[in-house]
């Protein structure tokens, strides 16, 4: 075929066209119209063709013209910061420049664009952030904050960078030999804490990196790095679910491509951007080369070979005068293999140092008497951030916190960058040493260098000396002397107005204008990060174990196991940093699960292995001694006393535990003291109480010195009876209308009640265990400790004998067989069915003896509970008797709850047997007897039987009615598990009969899922659940497997409340 | 085939030896058809991308990203010339666009903030052919059999040539492939016809 037959010969005018087209030559679109009008839709297709074509060969290029608009303009607001202007854009996001209004400093703001607010941007955007806060660095853009906005939009608020890029710099030629090594020492010094902070960049260029018109480099946009670890975010290859695969080709390490990139890769980069500064083009030039002008698709990949296609960077095109050292340098950061590769950043630096010197390190800033610390800066980014920010408000800064909490270090960190803080210079004088309040002002004055020479007044000396000065002042270790330093401070704050004052203490000075800043130790794990390797790693006081055991980014050394125990040892030492570096450093011999295993002795265990070193802050156990020193007599024997406790508690039990008749104000002056020494913690509660504890390791601390003492033997005692007492006056209020508010305070004291249960069955005679233990059971049994219920009481139980009152023994035996029967009934023990026999036994044992003692009040419970026992073995006749006698008891002791209890379980009864008039009479009455007396939880639940019964009956007035109230108690209770389940199920039951099959699919969704949640198994034990299967079945076959699960689905992914509001009523 | 030269030359080499260079780990080779091909697919990318949705991302990261993705895979693929490449290339792309299409959408609503971006953008094709007429060429393409389909991309969206063409859909003489995409393109049309 020839192109003519085919162009002008051919019959079919669509072909023509068509060839005309593929061979790119021009058509005459309109001619072709006008002869062939029925060809119309398709020669406007053809047509739309050739401009698809003609627009892919233009190969229109992206121009700035075309830019989208801004997001934010000139004069808008978010929160506090006022947006100047527009600063530059990226794939992250733009940059705006803005001031921060209340801090009065210019900030670059970055948003996340409108389009890019899916989950993964987000998160990735929050990514950056975190990683962003966690480096402080002065050659690394600071990051200020991460906020929402009222519009719903997260913006970064990071430091201003004033200046040019890097690449702007280069652009102008090569850098000068010395200059380009120095500006590549700071990127590198930025890399290598970055590095030290599990950080890689991964995206290093100098488009990356601002030269200040100072002269010091910062670099930028950490917009991909992430944590070095990977873990469940990855996608299988190795590659960050959020991050992807990024970087900039020319700059990306060649295993980067494929995702296995780590902190050599960031080696490679800088290989890359030092060989551009000396050569001042790219080591591997991709893309057009500058200058040249847009080819076709075609021709591109045609075309002669670019500088692209460059295997190696040109050596020839370094400055003759570099030295052979750097060559090697920049060949051992761009070997292809990073096995080859040169593997640290640290590495780097010291082969740049040997060539220029030490050029100015960031921490040169601190004067010589400045301490430098020997191991890098983990976490407290929040921290170090407020604690600069109050010198904005005040000139005087006082850190508390408990001793090991690295108060000393939170101020060096301030120190080193002294200009953040509106000073020049720095002083820093530990009075750690000083023992004499007297030698306050000379160890001040040893620090600025000035001698004490009489008779001119040393303070005159010392402020003539500050007088002059921007500077600021650290005071380390005060607590000892805080009222010579107080004095100190007030003397030369008036004559030295530009002085300001940083001081470390465990309590505060009290000087007039001085601002707090209360240190707490780090945040420890949560349960959500213990889960999810990769946020257990970002975890604060994780992060300083990793670092100080030297695994950071390690992830062979560090597996899910031991990981696990690093998070765990965080929690045991609630994160006080000392004692973190001191455990991670017995990681030298020990596994963390080893080191893990030997927690329980925190003080022999966290101590400086190496004594000729140990300093009085290289022991935990110094730490502590020295602030218990500092207490007077009174508070060093509270101090021991409150040891007694096992996890907290209030002022009422430590006046008890102090002195059994004790005056609560004398208590509370000590804690008072104890708090401000910063020995004990203080946390609030919602419900307006108030607790008190140690940190695990101070706890140790004041258990040792308690052990073997007189005072001990006095205080468990007291201890023990005060818990007896909270037992017995819970075992009322647990059947009352006071059950939330004694539930929330069991669980406060619940460690406490064991402590004093372990501690009587030490001792001969257990009646006070046992009063304990009969007293919370049912707290056990309703917050699902029924194992450790059920423990106890065994252990109990053995021990009964003659002496043992038959009360106390009686209760004990039905408490253990309620524990029983709930654990049957929601499967809360693995440890296979239970024993009907043996639960007999129990019920029948404690209804003899409360029989021989006639107390109608305990026969009452137990018949009430073995009638549960005999009808949920179908033994409904048993059952039924046990529960009439029951139900007469309790209405003769006035026991309206009982009563109604037992009225219930009757008519349950009755349901199990299908005499379903019956079960709503029965339960009705029931509910009659409690209507209006508080017990919600028990309202809600006979409520719900009625709504089932009612709709199954047919009564759809009154089980709309009943369902409503049950609805409406359930959204005022607390603890809503149970009764929550039961109006969802009923919600769908009703929904089933009446044909409302999505609604009823997505409520047996939302419902199984509440089951599965609270670890409820439905058997035939329970009437109104025995439909549910049967219900089931029929949406499935009316419903079809699909549509059935994707309702089903729908349900299970709601939460409770969302279940409850969507239970609807029956139809009128 | 030509001869695996050292890693110093700065010869360009097919794209089937750089691939089989890929394939046994060559990160060289990667970089170089990297190179190559980048800047290939950025340009026609720009001819699919909205305006405004390269503000937040980089038309250049999503290309880079997409071929870093496919040069990872190599393996998956068999070679059948340059052109049968750029048409893999093109189809994961196209997968890209799509998602990230579909993850704009269902961005959270647009607050009052950014109503300066509700005018509707539209690509340099849809401008040129309207939104409809391009996804109706997306459709009709799709309809198309594998080998005309990479015959009218290569020819329309690349402009490659007939030689290129023929070894990349395996037809024997450039005059095959030029019959096989000139009658793709009439079907192209046809089909396109009865849907806008």
């Amino acid at each position: 075929m020839t192109e003519d037959r085919l162009s002008h010969g051919d019959s079919d005018p669509l072909d023509a066209a068509a060839s005309d087209l593929a061979d790119l030559r021009n058509v005459d679109w309109e001619e072709l119209r006008r002869s062939h009008p029925d060809l119309g839709s398709e020669i406007e297709s053809l047509e739309a063709l050739a401009r698809i074509a003609s627009v892919c060969a233009a190969g229109e290029e992206h121009s700035p013209g075309s830019d989208p608009p801004s997001l934010l303009n000139p004069g808008d607001r978010l929160g506090r910061f006022l947006v100047e202007r527009e600063a530059g854009r990226g794939g992250m996001g733009i940059v705006y420049k803005a001031v921060d209004e209340r801090l009065d400093r210019r900030v670059a703001i970055k948003v996340l664009p409108r389009h890019a607010r899916s989950v993964e941007w987000t998160e990735r955007f929050a990514r950056e952030a975190k990683l962003l806060a966690s480096l402080s660095h002065p050659n690394i853009a600071t990051i200020y904050t991460m906020e929402e906005g009222p519009d719903g939009r997260t913006y970064l608020v990071m430091e201003w960078v004033p200046g040019e890029t890097l690449r702007s710099v280069i652009a102008r030629g090569p850098i000068p030999m010395r200059r380009a090594l120095e500006m590549c020492l700071e990127i590198g010094e930025a890399l290598d804490a970055a590095h030290e902070g599990g950080v890689v960049h991964r995206d290093l260029k100098p488009g990356n990196v601002m030269v200040l018109p100072s002269g010091r480099v910062k670099v930028l946009d950490f917009g991909i790095a992430r944590s070095l670890d990977r873990g469940s975010d990855s996608d299988g290859e190795g590659r960050s679910a959020g991050g992807g695969i990024s970087g900039t080709l020319g700059y990306l390490a060649p295993e980067a491509l494929e995702g296995n990139d780590d902190r050599r890769a960031d080696v490679f980069s800088f290989g890359c951007v030092l060989y551009e500064c000396l050569v001042g083009s790219p080591a591997f030039p991709t893309g057009p080369r500058r200058g040249e002008s847009p080819a076709s698709p075609a021709d591109r990949l045609r075309g002669e070979p670019s500088a692209s296609t460059v295997s190696r960077p040109d050596w020839s095109a370094l400055p003759v005068a570099t030295l052979p050292s750097i060559q090697d340098l920049i060949r051992g950061c761009l070997e292809f293999d990073p096995r080859r590769r040169i593997g640290s950043m640290r590495t780097v630096l010291q082969a740049i140092e040997s060539v220029v010197g030490k050029v100015r390190r960031p921490t040169s800033v601190l004067p010589a008497n400045v301490p430098e610390p020997t191991t890098s800066f983990v976490g407290r980014e929040t921290e170090l951030t407020e604690c600069r920010a109050m010198f904005a408000r005040s000139r005087h800064v006082t850190v508390t916190g408990p001793g090991g909490c690295g108060k000393t270090r939170l101020a060096l960190r301030v120190a080193s960058d002294p200009d953040e803080v509106g000073a020049g210079v720095v002083w820093f004088v530990s009075l750690e040493s000083v023992t004499d309040r007297g030698r306050v002002e000379l160890a001040v004055a040893a620090a600025l260098g000035l001698e004490d020479l009489p008779p001119e007044p040393l303070i005159d000396r010392l402020a003539a000396r500050l007088g002059a000065e921007s500077g600021l002042l650290v005071i380390d270790n005060c607590e000892h002397v805080a009222l010579a330093v107080r004095d100190l401070i007030g003397r030369l704050d008036a004559s030295c107005p530009a002085i300001r004052f940083l001081a470390t203490s465990r309590l505060a000075l009290g000087c007039p204008g001085e601002s707090v800043f209360r240190l707490e130790p780090m945040a420890v794990p949560s349960v959500e990060e213990i889960r999810d390797p990769v946020r257990l790693r970002e975890c604060e006081s994780v992060r300083l174990f990793l670092d100080r055991m030297g695994a950071a980014a390690d992830d062979l050394r560090v597996d899910a196991e031991a990981l696990g125990a690093v998070a765990e040892i965080c929690r045991r030492v609630e994160g006080l940093p000392l004692a973190i570096e001191l455990a991670a450093a017995r990681t030298v011999v020990l596994t963390p699960v080893e080191v893990l295993s030997r927690m329980d002795h925190q003080l022999p265990m966290l101590r400086e292995a190496d004594r000729a070193r140990a300093g009085r802050s290289s022991a935990l156990r110094d730490t502590i001694a020295w602030s218990v020193g500092l207490l007077h007599e009174d508070e060093e024997r509270a101090f021991r006393a409150f040891a007694v406790f096992a996890d907290g508690w209030d002022l009422p039990a430590a006046s008890f535990v102090l002195a059994e008749s004790g005056d609560e104000f004398e208590t509370l002056d000590v804690i008072t003291r104890l708090a401000e020494q910063s020995l004990l913690r203080v946390e609030r509660f919602p419900d307006q109480t108030t607790r008190y504890r140690y940190l695990e390791p101070i706890r140790q601390f004041a258990a040792e010195v308690l052990r073997d003492t007189d005072l001990e033997s006095e205080v468990r005692r007291r201890h023990v009876a005060y818990f007896v007492a909270v037992a017995e006056r819970a075992r009322t209020e647990l059947h009352g209308p006071g059950l939330g508010a004694c539930l929330d305070r069991l669980d406060r004291d619940h460690e406490n009640l064991l402590a004093a249960i372990a501690h009587v069955e030490r001792s001969p005679g257990v009646e006070d265990a046992l009063r304990i233990a009969v007293g919370i059971h049912r707290f056990w049994q309703i917050r699902g400790h029924v194992r450790i219920g059920q423990r106890v009481l065994d252990r109990l139980l053995e021990r009964i004998t003659e002496a043992t009152p038959d009360r106390l023994a009686a209760g004990a035996f039905l408490a253990r067989a309620l524990l029983v029967i709930h654990a049957g009934r929601f499967s809360v023990l693995d440890d296979g069915p239970v024993d009907p026999t043996a639960l007999r036994r129990l019920l029948e044992t404690a209804l003899t003896r409360f029989r021989r003692l006639g107390d109608r009040q305990g026969m009452a419970s137990a018949l009430n509970a073995l009638g549960i026992e005999h009808n949920s073995h179908g033994d409904f006749g048993a059952g039924s008797a046990a529960l009439e006698e029951a139900r007469s008891l309790y209405l003769d002791l006035g026991e309206f709850r009982g009563a109604a209890g037992a009225s219930n379980n009757l008519g349950l009864a009755a349901w199990l047997r299908r005499d379903l008039p019956d079960a709503y009479r029965l339960i009705g009455e029931g509910h009659a007897l409690m209507e209006g007396r508080g017990d919600l939880r028990f309202e809600s639940i006979m409520s719900t039987n009625l709504a089932f019964l009612s709709a199954r009956l047919g009564f759809r007035a009154d089980a709309a009615k009943w369902l409503a109230k049950a609805k409406g108690l359930v959204e005022g209770m607390s603890d809503t598990t149970e009764p929550a389940i039961g109006v969802v199920l009923c919600g769908a039951e009703i929904a089933e009969a009446e044909g409302r099959d999505p609604s009823a699919a997505w409520l047996f969704g939302a419902a199984d899922r509440m089951l599965a949640e609270a670890g409820v198994v439905l058997t035939p034990e329970q009437p109104y659940w025995h439909e549910h299967d049967a219900c089931v079945a029929r949406l499935l076959e009316r419903m079809g497997r699909s549509s059935f699960d994707e309702e089903y689905e729908a349900g299970r992914s709601v939460t409770t409340a969302q279940a409850l509001r969507a239970v609807a009523p029956p139809r009128p | 085939m030509n001869p695996i030269p050292d890693g110093d030359s700065i010869r360009m080499e097919d794209t089937g030896v750089l691939l089989a260079r890929v394939r046994s780990g060559d990160m060289v080779a990667r970089n170089e058809l990297f190179a190559r091909y980048l800047p290939v697919l950025t340009r026609w990318a720009h001819s699919r991308l909205p305006r405004t949705s390269r503000d937040l991302r980089d038309t250049g990261d999503l290309v880079q990203e997409t071929l870093l993705r496919a040069l990872g895979r190599v393996h998956e693929f068999q070679y059948r010339g340059e052109g049968a490449f750029l048409g893999y290339l093109r189809q994961i792309l196209v997968n890209a666009l799509r998602d990230d299409a579909r993850r704009a959408r269902s961005a959270p609503d647009p607050t009052t903030l950014d109503e300066g971006l509700h005018v509707v953008s539209l690509s340099p094709l849809e401008e040129a052919v309207g939104r409809r007429r391009l996804d109706a060429f997306d459709e009709a393409l799709d309809r198309l059999a594998p080998e005309p389909r990479l015959g009218v991309v290569l020819r329309v969206e690349f402009g490659l040539s007939y030689q290129e063409i023929a070894e990349a859909t395996g037809r024997p003489t450039a005059d095959a492939a030029r019959t096989m995409v000139s009658r793709a393109l009439v079907t192209v049309a046809k089909s396109m016809g009865g849907r806008v």
